[in-house]
């Protein structure tokens, strides 16, 4: 096996059994599985409401139940029953539905129902019983009652200004996009000084402990450097891996369930597949990437193990400075915004929100993607020479001194080379 | 065979090694001695590829150094490091394979290198709960079982009591007999003295001394007498060439200026006949160290 798999697999073997990964990707899990089950027990326990319904037609309760999507039973009781079962608490209220001369009804309540009739959904329902039943007294045909009933139209669009042009955008788009892209923020800032910090702490330990120099011994710097890296990576694809299968499992079962169909059927989801959607996830692998390089040149920066905090600060910073502008970008589009989506490290939070909202054109969101390519690709270069050489400087004056060691040794290294 | 041609390593407008060479042949074992700061480490980084050389180069059997030769190198760094929550035995495992070696051979191996160095622990054990000397252990087990043709160890003894020094004695002498060529550091010139075909010493980056220990020895000549006789301290003092006594009892101890003034000392020592001692050495090791280390500051 080569060493890039070995230094890799450490890396993956030692983390993935570490008490604080997995309670980094279990604890969202049971949060959410807290939340969830506390729903559905909330949900399963909520009895329907019981109402009486007193009527002469028989066949009323039947529609009656059918048109009520809410949890409430209809039952059919004569008048006396219904009154002495309200008086017991036995049923939640009473209706009384009279036919004769015109379509009227009554209902009774009590105050203390768990739960309530909707009286909107109520008057609906009659209404359309009334309707039926003066259509039918004026001898009027179905089809003249349908287009009694149909209202006028109203089209709706939403479109968003994209350069220059208007380009068809509905609301459920735009509000799933936001969500998205907010989520995705939130997501990355996490991940970046999550992992960012792992990494740093990864290569900080073996640099403070001097293990670093027995294994530049074995391994070439570049390959323990790109070998930590993956090892990184690979811990980070396992969590979405879990997530994606917990995720999987969970749809399953949440599709079976009544709250979370009615959710779906109000939100187009197809939205998320889309361009948009595509760039906020390739800022997102870009943006991890460079997030983990910088981490391991910091990581790199540190004689010992207590100026780990001060090293991963950078990694802090710079996710909570694009965190912030993305979050200033909900509510403006200012021009150091604009800008500021462009600077590597800022741009991998705030391009994908900008375009969510439909401040910047996809052009502008390709460019920047570009543009955070470039630098990952350059800023990767430096920091393997800069690794290479940091790997050996130990300052304990700080992780600035030690930074300045590091140039000038890098310099002489440098110029032998030359 | 590891050579180095004329090596010079500089850092700013510090020299750290100054046109070093010195040979270092398959079964012969080199101590490389100096005080902190000498350049031993800076030796060692070079010979490691760690740090290119301003002048002058390091080759191995005739060609640089290159990473397939990583494989066969073993090196103990001056400041131990272990991973404190692994495991003895992954540790030595994930050492091991980074050299080269297949995991179910690294297993089979362990064993016997825990008896040579009496390591006390298992391999269950997680590295921070042995102690500072199994530790060290554990990590010199993980610097030679891979049999490394090319040893280098930056002061292995230090930290080590004598139990444990003449344990590591065996272990380089064990890896001298398999042909590796072994090069070390040390501040402890009894080991050196020990162990070493070969001495290099450096002092501010500068070879004061390259030789064989003997030789070495040899080139100061036989300036140390230790005699015990009827003659008092005056009377020792009193003889052209002598120019330190220093009493240790009924014993004394002379440094001579010139070795051939030993021949009328004993001379006139034996004068009446027999006396307990007279033993006409060259200066130790530690002396010869003290000596050029000091030189500097004269």
């Amino acid at each position: 096996m080569s060493k890039f798999w070995i230094v890799m697999q450490q890396v993956y073997k030692k983390n993935v059994k570490s008490g604080s990964w997995l309670f980094l990707v279990l604890s969202p899990l049971v949060f959410v599985g807290i939340g969830v089950g506390v729903a559905w027990f909330v949900g399963q326990t909520s009895e329907p409401a019981k109402v009486a319904v007193v009527s002469d037609n028989t066949g009323l309760v039947k529609v009656l139940n059918k048109a009520e999507t809410a949890d409430v039973d209809y039952v059919a009781t004569p008048a006396a029953k219904a009154d002495r079962q309200l008086t017991q608490e036995k049923i939640d209220g009473v209706l009384t539905v009279t036919l004769t001369p015109s379509v009227s009804a009554e209902y009774v309540e009590r105050a203390n129902a768990e739960t309530s009739v909707d009286a909107t959904q109520l008057t609906a329902v009659l209404s359309q019983l009334k309707l039926q039943q003066n259509a039918a007294k004026l001898h009027l045909s179905d089809a003249q009652v349908q287009s009694l009933l149909s209202p006028a139209t109203v089209k709706t669009r939403t479109v968003a200004i994209e350069d220059g042009k208007q380009v068809a955008k509905n609301d459920t788009t735009a509000m799933v996009n936001r969500g998205f892209a907010m989520l995705l923020t939130i997501f990355i800032m996490v991940i970046t000084m999550i992992y960012g910090s792992m990494l740093a702490q990864e290569i900080a330990t073996e640099k403070g402990s001097r293990i670093m120099e027995i294994l530049l011994s074995s391994v070439s710097a570049t390959t323990q450097f790109f070998g930590k890296l993956a090892g990184i990576l690979a811990l980070l694809v396992t969590q979405i891996a879990v997530y994606a299968l917990v995720g999987g499992a969970a749809w399953v079962w949440a599709r079976q369930q009544a709250f979370v169909k009615t959710l779906l059927a109000s939100v187009d989801l197809s939205v998320l597949w889309s361009m948009t959607s595509l760039i906020a996830v390739l800022f997102f692998i870009v943006g991890t990437l460079t997030f983990a390089v910088l981490a391991a040149v910091c990581g790199s920066l540190v004689a010992n193990q207590e100026q780990v905090n001060t090293a991963v600060m950078p990694i802090s910073l710079l996710g909570m400075a694009g965190y912030m502008l993305a979050f200033i970008a909900q509510t403006s589009d200012a021009a150091l915004l604009k800008v500021a989506s462009f600077i590597p490290f800022l741009n991998i939070e705030l391009m994908p929100v900008r375009l969510a909202l439909g401040h910047a054109s996809m052009l502008a969101a390709w460019l920047s993607l570009g543009v955070a390519v470039a630098f990952l690709a350059g800023f990767t270069v430096l920091a393997v020479n800069i690794y290479r050489t940091n790997v050996l400087v130990y300052s304990d004056a700080g992780v600035l001194k030690g930074m300045r060691k590091a140039f000038t040794l890098w310099r002489a290294e440098r110029g032998t080379k030359a | 065979m590891l050579e180095l041609h004329d090596l010079t390593k500089r850092f700013g407008t510090m020299t750290a090694v100054d046109h070093e060479s010195f040979t270092v042949h398959p079964g012969e074992i080199m101590g490389l001695i100096g005080q902190n700061g000498a350049g031993k480490t800076t030796t060692f980084r070079m010979i490691l590829n760690f740090l290119t050389p301003d002048a002058g180069q390091v080759t191995w059997n005739g060609q640089p150094l290159t990473r397939a030769d990583y494989d066969m190198i073993g090196y103990l760094p001056e400041e131990r490091g272990l991973y404190p929550k692994m495991r003895v035995q992954d540790q030595i495992v994930y050492f091991a394979r980074l050299r080269g070696m297949k995991t179910a051979a690294i297993k089979a191996e362990i064993p016997a290198w825990f008896d040579r160095f009496q390591v006390k622990g298992k391999l269950t054990d997680k590295v921070k709960d042995l102690s500072k000397g199994n530790q060290q252990k554990v990590q010199l087990i993980a610097t030679l079982i891979h049999m490394p043709k090319l040893v280098i160890l930056d002061e292995p003894f230090s930290g080590l009591d004598p139990v444990n020094a003449s344990l590591l004695q065996d272990g380089i002498m064990m890896l001298r007999d398999h042909g590796a060529a072994i090069i070390y550091s040390s501040h402890d010139m009894g080991n050196v003295e020990a162990i070493s075909d070969h001495l290099v010493m450096l002092r501010n980056g500068q070879t004061v001394l390259n030789g064989t220990v003997d030789a070495i020895r040899q080139q100061f000549g036989r300036t140390k007498l230790f005699l015990e006789s009827p003659l008092t301290e005056a009377q020792l003092r009193a003889f052209d060439g002598v120019s330190r006594v220093v009493a240790h009892g009924r014993q004394f101890e002379l440094t001579l200026a010139t070795p051939a003034v030993g021949e009328q000392i004993f001379a006139a020592a034996t004068q009446s006949g027999y006396i307990p001692e007279f033993r006409q050495v060259p200066p130790s090791l530690d002396e010869i160290f003290r000596l050029k280390a000091g030189a500097d500051h004269e």
